[in-house]
């Protein structure tokens, strides 16, 4: 009798094995190819550039413990022979301001839309949600015009106006979506504290947005740290200011053939996306979330 | 001296971010000062206007008026002194190289939707079933923080071409010759290239899809299922009369953000081929436009026609908008 | 402490829908007043508009001598306690009873002086470092009037306090808001619809319905003379009983006359009642003043009414039975639960006609 139950027991966990196994194949699988090539440009980068135009990255593997098969040497050639370096310092002043500015903004503008009565309030709201989806390419033009006549383009102030800009629609939506759901109570509580509306703002309204604005921040950041096409437009080809992916994309197109630069430099572009992803997943995937399903 | 000159823009971009976060706050400080001298009727009316104005002031300027002139430039001739009329969209609409990238924007719009979205729900469904879930989720998902450049550097390691009898360094053509075929030049054979560029986006927008829609499976109550299982239904069953229809409004919204994303694609077209050999689409043409052969016209009036496209999606979501402000 | 006088007041909605209409009360100073109500009888607007928190569409609205319509809820100096409590969840429970100082600029060691003060008369010291979400939900009705109490408040308000607590806790909280009120001396408004704690807790009742004021008095004097038939069945529980009557001039004076049963009216309301011979009222007796047979209060004035009993819900304390009379009307009454009720059994129950209240059958006003 109790032999029976064990061996049905087994017999059933077996099957469930058995049952699960394709699933289990599949997830592996597509996990395994989905971050192989991202692998591969990792492994790659760290190898010698004769040993990387012979063959393939995976033949590093019939000799894994040789570790005299890499080195440091292309990141330190990308970082400073092509201004990779430079590059990246100018990533980071580029998206450092052109994610503070439009949340400042954005978080204001969400609050007067969220919870300040004024007529036009459900127009301005459509025009932010059409607006959400405005193709840049429809702005590029007459920007640039008025930047060359402000003698503005080739400048920081220039890019992070612009990503301002375009990043405004997307934090203004999101940012009002989470706080036109703060309860009421608590706004009226705190009017009632005797607060003006800056302090419900500073005291209130930020603090408990946080979640929200964290969510726009890595969004934002991300977009304008991986953003080729504004910087390639208002910022032309100079080295002094342009970002990394400028410099990436530059070496695409100089240096096509010398893969030990552009596996490093893709990876040091990769860097800082893949470090914000790997800390603030929980945000970044918050605010996609929010940026469509609620809709 | 490169390191001094290091120092001085990393200073530089301290300061920068002090200057744009606190220049920003500082106003809307200075305005609520200001604010604060009116009467409180006035006070209570002009308010909201300050806290909206600077957002107000940043989209006009970047977006509403910006679209307005390109919509007006798209008349102009090339340096934008002459009315041409509908000449600029007579090109856009006839010009040999536009009809490719039309082409090639279809192919983009309907593969990337319909595989990225299937994918990700066959994805999201089955990872749903196994304990190691977060970690094949942030596998797939983390391409999405990679930009399209780096992206396409990794592929084009992934496409690359040895001739044959060298050994291949590509992933891919060291498989097809592993597997007997001659190594295929991916990004030159022009019945395979626009395929090897849209499967880029497809490894990109996977994860996006898969993180939307999963949780929005798992936003189904348990009950639910439950019921249906009692009466009988098959997990098959259950997967397409209870799980999918459930879904619907979530397979809306991915399918709209991809929509859009991909009529405005353009670094992976620039970085992998530039558009040559037929890859081009209508926003890497619109760049060709502008910069190199300096048309301004014919630039806008490709601009307005992506406008054009991404429309209907405008429209549908404000709608979404105006029914759950209704609600 | 502040009187508060509403004159005329009149609250219209966006979309046109008028919540209180014409509200004229007086609120004196240290007063505990009582709004209550049925649902949606506009007992929340009228307070909103007291606070600052809606604007008055038309009349007048006076915190001590200060016209106030115009004046913004952060400078009437009134606190509130809300229904849902509207603790700040990002601070913790010293932080949300210093919230209101800290904006007034009151130095930090007057702020711990006077938050300290408060969380102990109120019995809260121990959870000043809390948060709210680690507070169960009496802790945080009382730190919700914690909060109203450190800024020492012209005008407190609250609306329905006590209703997220169960039963026991309320009872509690009753009382030590009574207690508050005494200590404090301040002008309360407090919103409710429930009218046990109207009786319990209100120095006066103002009774709404349909966003009109049916009428203000002392919790007694309320439930002794009700204006109209609306108060005289909201106030009290069970309702007190209506029958349709007649008023007839006999030789030993007037009576009510029902379909089946006839009740002489009291001696010194005779006089009162002149003028209505031959008119329709309606007759009203609270369950109270039925009594059984065997079990009558002394000194009543008893009628004997022939019934049969219904349903009899057995309270401990007392019992609360259903009757019907012949003509299929019903009434309730409160007995002694001594008096083992046999559902099914005629009875003649004894009907105090001094507890009698006449109101006019076409505009329910008290006669
Ligand atoms: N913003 C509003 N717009 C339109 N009508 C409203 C609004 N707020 C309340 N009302 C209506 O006004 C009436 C009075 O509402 P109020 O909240 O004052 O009722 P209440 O007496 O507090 O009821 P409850 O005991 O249920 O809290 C209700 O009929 C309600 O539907
Ligand atoms: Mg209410």
């Amino acid at each position: 009798m109790v032999a029976q139950t064990s061996k049905s027991n087994q017999g059933s966990l077996l099957e469930k094995l058995i049952a699960k196994a394709p699933v289990h194949i599949a997830v592996v699988a597509i996990s395994f190819i989905w971050t192989l090539p991202t692998i591969g440009l990792l492994i790659s980068s760290f190898r010698k550039a004769e040993e990387l135009t012979q063959t393939g990255w995976w033949t590093v593997f019939e000799h894994p413990f040789n570790f005299t098969q890499f080195h440091l040497a292309n990141y330190a050639d990308v970082l400073t022979g092509q201004g990779m370096g430079q590059a990246f310092l100018n990533s980071l002043v580029i998206s450092i301001p052109a994610t503070v500015m439009p949340i400042a903004m954005a978080t204001f503008a969400a609050y007067a839309l969220a919870w300040m009565r004024f007529p036009g309030r459900q127009l301005l709201l459509a025009l932010i949600i059409g607006l959400l989806v405005v193709p840049l390419q429809m702005t590029l033009i007459p920007v640039l015009r008025t930047y060359n006549q402000l003698g503005l383009a080739g400048s920081f102030l220039a890019v992070w106006l612009a990503h301002t800009g375009y990043g405004l629609p997307l934090g203004v939506y999101l940012l009002r979506n989470y706080i036109g759901t703060l309860p009421k109570d608590l706004i009226e509580a705190a009017t009632m504290d005797g607060a003006s509306h800056l302090k419900i703002f500073t005291r209130i309204i930020v603090p408990l947005s946080t979640p929200a604005i964290a969510s726009f921040a890595v969004f934002q950041f991300l977009w304008v740290w991986n953003d080729l096409l504004v910087a390639l437009v208002y910022l032309g080809g100079s080295k002094e200011v342009a970002p990394v992916t400028l410099v990436l994309r530059n070496l695409v197109g100089d240096r096509g053939q010398d893969w030990h630069l552009l596996t490093a430099g893709a990876f040091i572009s990769m860097i800082v996306p893949l470090v914000v992803f790997f800390s603030l997943q929980r945000y970044f995937v918050r605010g996609l979330l929010a940026g469509s399903v609620k809709g | 001296m490169q390191d001094a000159s290091n120092l001085t823009r990393i200073l530089g971009a301290i300061a920068a971010i002090l200057f744009g976060s606190g220049g920003i706050l500082a106003l809307f400080y200075g305005a609520n000062r200001i604010v604060n001298r009116f009467s409180q009727t006035w006070r209570d009316r002009i308010l909201p206007w300050v806290y909206i104005g600077p957002a107000m002031v940043m989209l006009t300027a970047y977006l509403i008026l910006p679209t307005l002139r390109t919509i007006y430039l798209s008349f102009l001739d090339r340096g934008s002194d002459k009315f041409i009329g509908l000449k600029n969209y007579t090109f856009a609409f006839t010009n040999d190289a536009m009809l490719t990238a039309f082409r090639n924007n279809l192919l983009w719009l309907v593969l990337v939707t319909f595989i990225s979205v299937a994918l990700g729900l066959v994805i999201a469904v089955l990872v749903d079933r196994v304990k190691y879930e977060p970690l094949a989720k942030g596998l797939i998902f983390l391409p999405m923080a990679i930009s399209f450049v780096g992206a396409s550097v990794i592929w084009r390691f992934v496409y690359a071409y040895s001739p044959p009898g060298a050994d291949q360094i590509g992933l891919l053509n060291a498989i097809a010759v592993g597997l007997g075929f001659e190594p295929i030049g991916w990004l030159v054979n022009k019945a395979l290239n626009n395929f090897a560029l849209i499967a880029i986006m497809i490894w990109l927008q996977t994860g996006f899809c898969m993180v939307l829609l999963s949780s929005a499976i798992k936003g189904i109550p348990g009950d639910v299922l439950e019921a249906a299982r009692m009466d009988g239904a098959n997990e098959l069953q259950v997967f397409w009369r209870i799980t999918i229809p459930m879904i619907r409004s979530t397979i809306l919204v991915v399918t709209t953000t991809l929509t859009v994303l991909v009529l405005k694609v353009f670094d992976i077209v620039f970085v992998m081929t530039g558009g040559n050999l037929d890859t081009d689409v209508i926003a890497s043409l619109m760049i060709k436009q502008m910069f190199k052969f300096r048309d301004f016209g014919k630039g806008s009036a490709i601009a307005v026609v992506l406008l054009l496209a991404v429309i209907p999606v405008m429209v549908v979501n404000i709608r979404r908008f105006r029914q759950q402000e209704v609600n | 402490m502040a009187t508060v006088k509403f004159e005329q007041v009149q609250k219209r909605y966006d979309n046109g829908f008028v919540a209180v209409k014409d509200l004229n009360l007086e609120i004196g100073e240290g007063e505990f007043l009582v709004l209550v109500g049925p649902s949606g009888c506009g007992k929340t607007t009228s307070l909103r508009m007291l606070a600052g928190l809606e604007d008055i569409s038309s009349g007048n609205l006076h915190i001590g001598n200060q016209r106030v319509n115009d004046i913004s809820a952060k400078d009437r100096d009134i606190a509130m306690v809300f229904q849902s409590y509207a603790l700040y969840p990002h601070m913790s429970v010293f932080e949300n009873m210093a919230f209101s100082l800290d904006l007034q600029g009151v130095s930090k060691a007057d702020i711990k002086t006077r938050v300290t003060q408060a969380a102990a008369q109120l019995g809260i010291e121990p959870l000043l470092s809390r948060k709210p979400k680690q507070l169960s939900g009496g802790q945080r009705q009382r730190v919700a009037v914690g909060r109203a109490i450190v800024r020492n408040p012209a005008v407190f308000l609250m609306d329905e306090p006590l209703s997220n607590l169960d039963a026991k806790l309320r009872v509690q909280a009753r009382a030590e808001l009574s207690k508050l009120h005494r200590d404090l001396g301040t002008t309360f408004v407090y919103v409710t619809h429930d009218q046990v704690e109207a009786m319990t807790m209100g120095s006066r009742i103002a009774v709404m319905n349909g966003g009109i004021l049916q009428q203000v008095d002392t919790p007694q004097n309320l439930y002794d003379h009700p204006a109209n038939v609306f108060v005289a069945g909201f106030m009290g529980s069970p309702s007190m009983n209506f029958f349709e009557a007649v008023v007839q001039s006999t030789e030993q004076g007037l009576v009510a006359q029902t379909e089946t049963f006839t009740l002489p009216l009291p001696h010194d309301r005779q006089a009162r009642y002149e003028g209505h011979v031959g008119q329709q009222v309606i007759l009203g007796l609270r369950p109270e003043q039925i009594h059984h047979p065997s079990y009558a209060a002394p000194g009543i004035e008893p009628v004997a009414v022939k019934a049969e009993v219904g349903v009899v819900e057995m309270m401990g304390h007392e019992a609360i039975a259903y009757f019907t009379l012949p003509n299929a009307s019903e009434f309730i009454a409160r007995v002694d639960p001594r008096a083992k009720l046999m559902s099914g059994e005629t009875l003649e129950m004894l009907f105090d006609t001094q507890g009698i209240h006449l109101f006019d059958k076409a505009s329910e006003a008290l006669l």
